[in-house]
């Protein structure tokens, strides 16, 4: 079976507002426990190996957190991301409204109409202050045609299913675009009986 | 009397004809003219014989000076001098600075003011910041003859010295030192209408007053305000106020960057900005204000410049060359890796890129949370956070003594904001803009060719500049084509040929929807490429042809030669294969990797003046070829084959609609 990224190595980009816990996200994934070993200045520390869907994966992940502000930069740092976690929390109107944005600024540096994202509500434990119901994030994604899942970086609840499944959704995208130069070997392989 | 070679220790160091610095010009200009200025005013006579004998001194030296204007004529070639006249490249040879003073010492006799402003180089400058102070405008009302004669002199001389030193590509934090080196900001220079190509002002001084800006609210920032992570929170203008400042100018700079550039209504005028912002991005990176440079790459970079593919690929390619470079810095790659190694290596005065930081620190306030019942931190947290905040407090005293401010810039570059919380809205209208300029659907243009081969574009993918992308994109969409085409040939020749025009001729978000429709069906269904390639697509003709073009955008190229393809027609569309060597007629001599594809819709097909030769005319791209066979009889079944298959999609087509792809 012909894998359909050879490295196999993602660039995860996570955007969001401030405050939805991207970081917190972010940081339950790489580092489960021994979160206080934690150093975010070091080279390999947003990056991770995972299996997803029994194939080894390398996760590169940028995460913005604390740089939101900066909105200058955002569209060159999503130009090199492959997938896209749209992160809100769900206890925030605000951010969740700016989930627009962030789908229409990422299509548009991309310059396609559409590309490997998941849009992801945060803070999912905290039901006394929910703020966006479940039926308005899923009427918005399914607006914005992406899928959508909700987890808590707090309780630990859904972190690996959220970047596992970007990675599913960035691999059915890519094997759909892999252009199909490797799929022209006719002429190599009468080439090889040969010899 | 003259002890100007003892004096002059620096001339060893000027070769013949070399160019000269800004700097290094007026040390020269002061230490030459010095005998000068101490001559007595009174006497003209003397003043005469003291320029003749300095002139020979100089000459002596092997310093030319031009004497072709007499000097009682200095006012005709003072009326003559223009602006554009003033050579661009100011050489020992060619001093023309000199020639000016000459001419305007011996008028300068009658008037003492002016010669003490003239004598020396220094007084030069003088006389620029005088003369701009004298801008206020209840003085221009009535300016004398003198006043309005001085001006221009000081204009025409700083630009020439201007232009002179933009030759010079200074080492670091060397740019403005000398106390003497203050250009001409005169209110007329920042024109509104040019920007930052305002004649006169340099890069240095755009990156040189950018930095004093930044410098001014970096050094603000206190400790408590990184401490409190709450820069990005709702409290954040009460919490980290000059944090918020500061990543505010950023935005602005970057903002200004983009309307600057989309300002330049064509693509060479916009390819101009881009090379000035370029520049200006090197000197900041001189400097080591990672700030402001970074808001200028990252601008550079946004969506809307960005794609603007027709300027990108009038920028020369050493300066997309030293872009890339710099935008490398800016690699968020492991971890900012290039960035901060790069700091580390740094000396003060510099200014980070604050961002990197403040991720570091919400990461470390992630990581070992505030106690909530506002006890001790815990001790990793304080060190940790410390040591941030250290490497931050360091670099903010961080001095740019050796700059200086120019109101005029500076207050030019702060009236260019916005309302924050437009931000959004501005963006847009910016991307609107950007689309206005350069339209989506002219990027791709199939019978631009690439001579690179499929396979060498998208191994160069990692490149940053935009040229090369959208390059790689054009290349990629026709790979997809192709695929396209196999999978559809074996049912619908002529319908394929409908799906391939429509996504090769005119890129837009449309067609890009269409193409991955098309393909995912393919990857759904699970069919490999192989598979559909079974049976599908036949070769109707092939052959070597050359290839000349007539008309491109229904102009005639400036110069058209022959060139040598091996050329497919593969349904309805042909297929070019460039050549490995300069001959060579056989398929072995060409490329195994085709490098165009040219759909036949809509093309009118007619024989050329020579029997061997055939037109290709493509209506809708207003662009013609002509091609020529080996023989009369190739060209003639080349003519019949393509008639044929020209005919073939002409034919009206309303059953299926044309993106269907149907599998049996």
């Amino acid at each position: 079976m012909n894998r359909p990224n050879f490295n196999q190595n993602y660039k995860l980009v996570v955007v969001g507002g401030g405050g939805v816990g991207k970081s917190a996200i972010t940081i339950q994934f790489i580092q489960k426990y021994f979160v206080t070993d934690y150093d975010p200045t070091i080279e390999d520390s947003y990056s991770k190996q995972c299996v997803v869907d029994d194939v080894p994966a390398k996760l590169d992940i940028l995460d913005t957190a604390g740089q939101e502000e900066f909105s200058a930069m955002r569209e060159q740092y999503m130009r090199s991301g492959e997938g896209f976690l749209l992160v809100f929390s769900v206890a925030d109107k605000t951010s969740f409204n700016e989930m627009e944005k962030f789908h229409r600024q990422i299509l548009r540096v991309k310059d396609r109409d559409e590309f490997p994202m998941l849009m992801v509500g945060n803070k999912a434990d905290l039901s006394s202050q929910r703020m966006v119901s479940v039926q308005d994030a899923q009427n918005m994604a399914m607006q914005l045609k992406i899928p959508y899942i909700e987890c808590s970086a707090k309780a630990g609840m859904n972190i690996d299913q959220s970047f596992h499944e970007l990675v599913r959704i960035v691999r059915r995208f890519q094997l759909s675009e892999r252009p199909p130069i490797k799929s022209e070997p006719e002429k190599s392989s009468k080439k090889c009986s040969i010899l | 009397m003259f002890r100007i070679t003892e004096d002059f220790r620096a001339v060893t160091g000027i070769k013949h004809s070399s160019s000269l610095n800004l700097d290094l010009f007026s040390v020269i200009m002061d230490e030459v003219t010095k005998t000068i200025q101490e001559v007595p005013r009174e006497n003209l006579e003397e003043v005469h014989n003291m320029l003749e004998k300095w002139r020979v001194v100089l000459e002596g030296k092997r310093l030319r000076i031009n004497r072709n204007a007499r000097y009682n004529e200095y006012q005709l070639s003072m009326e003559k001098m223009r602006y554009a006249d003033m050579p661009r490249d100011v050489s020992i040879d060619n001093f023309p600075s000199l020639n000016v003073s000459e001419k305007v010492k011996s008028k300068a006799y009658d008037d003492e003011d002016t010669l003490e402003h003239l004598v020396s180089s220094t007084e030069y400058r003088k006389l620029t910041t005088y003369n701009s102070l004298k801008k206020h405008p209840s003085n221009l009302s009535t300016p004398s003859y003198e006043q309005k004669h001085r001006r221009r002199l000081s204009e025409t001389l700083t630009c020439g010295l201007a232009r002179q030193c933009k030759t010079h590509s200074l080492p670091c934090n060397m740019t403005l030192k000398h106390p003497y080196s203050v250009s001409p900001v005169d209110e007329q220079d920042i024109d509104k209408t040019k920007g930052v190509l305002s004649p006169g002002i340099l890069p240095e001084d755009w990156a040189a007053q950018l930095t004093l800006l930044d410098l001014n609210i970096f050094s603000q920032i206190s400790p408590e305000e990184l401490s409190s992570c709450a820069w990005n929170k709702k409290q954040k203008l009460e919490v980290a106020p000059n944090v918020v400042a500061f990543t505010r100018q950023f935005n602005h700079v970057s903002f200004w960057v983009v309307q600057e550039i989309l300002k330049g209504a064509t693509p060479k005028l916009r390819a101009d900005l881009i090379t000035q912002f370029i520049k200006i991005s090197k000197k900041l990176y001189d400097l080591n204000n990672f700030h402001s440079l970074f808001a200028v790459i990252s601008s550079l970079q946004s969506a809307s410049v960005y794609r603007l593919s027709k300027s990108w690929n009038n920028v020369s390619k050493k300066d997309r060359q030293s872009f890339d470079k710099l935008a490398n810095v800016f690699s968020e790659t492991n971890n900012w890796r290039n960035l901060r190694d790069h700091l580390e290596t740094l000396r003060l005065p510099c200014i980070p890129y604050l961002g990197v930081f403040l991720t570091d620190l919400v990461y470390v306030d992630m990581a070992h949370p505030h106690k909530s019942s506002g006890i001790l931190e815990s001790d990793a947290r304080r060190y940790k956070m410390n040591n941030i905040l250290r490497v931050i407090s360091h670099l903010q005293q961080s001095r740019y003594d050796n700059l200086i401010r120019f109101p005029r810039i500076s207050d030019y570059l702060n009236s260019i904001r916005y309302i924050e919380e437009l931000h959004k809205f501005v963006q847009d209208d910016q991307y609107k803009l950007s689309l206005k300029l350069e339209p989506l659907s002219c990027q791709t243009e199939n019978s631009r060719g690439s001579k690179e081969s499929v396979n060498q574009v998208l191994l160069d993918s990692l490149s940053l500049s935009p040229a090369k992308s959208t390059e790689l994109m054009r290349i990629r969409k026709f790979s997809l084509c192709k695929q396209q085409q196999k999978t559809n040939c074996s049912n619908l020749i002529h319908k394929s040929d409908e799906g391939i025009l429509s996504t090769v001729n005119s890129r837009n978000l449309l067609d890009d929807s269409l193409i991955e429709e098309n393909t995912l069906d393919l990857s759904n269904l699970n069919l490999s490429p192989s598979q559909t390639l079974k049976g599908a697509h036949k070769i109707s003709l092939e052959s070597c042809l050359r290839r000349k073009v007539v008309l491109k955008n229904g102009r005639k190229p400036a110069v058209a030669t022959w060139q040598r393809y091996w050329i497919q027609l593969w349904a309805s569309v042909l297929i070019y294969y460039s050549p490995k060597s300069f001959k060579g007629c056989n398929r072995n001599d060409f490329k195994r990797e085709p490098c165009k594809l040219c759909p036949l819709k809509g093309c009118t097909v007619s024989l050329g003046d020579n029997p061997d030769t055939f037109l290709i005319k493509h209506p809708d791209q207003r662009n013609t070829y002509k091609f020529r066979a080996d023989s009369e009889n190739t060209a003639l079944q080349w003519y019949r084959r393509l008639y044929h298959a020209a005919q073939l999609v002409h034919q009206p087509d309303t059953k299926l609609p044309d993106n269907l792809i149907s599998f049996d």
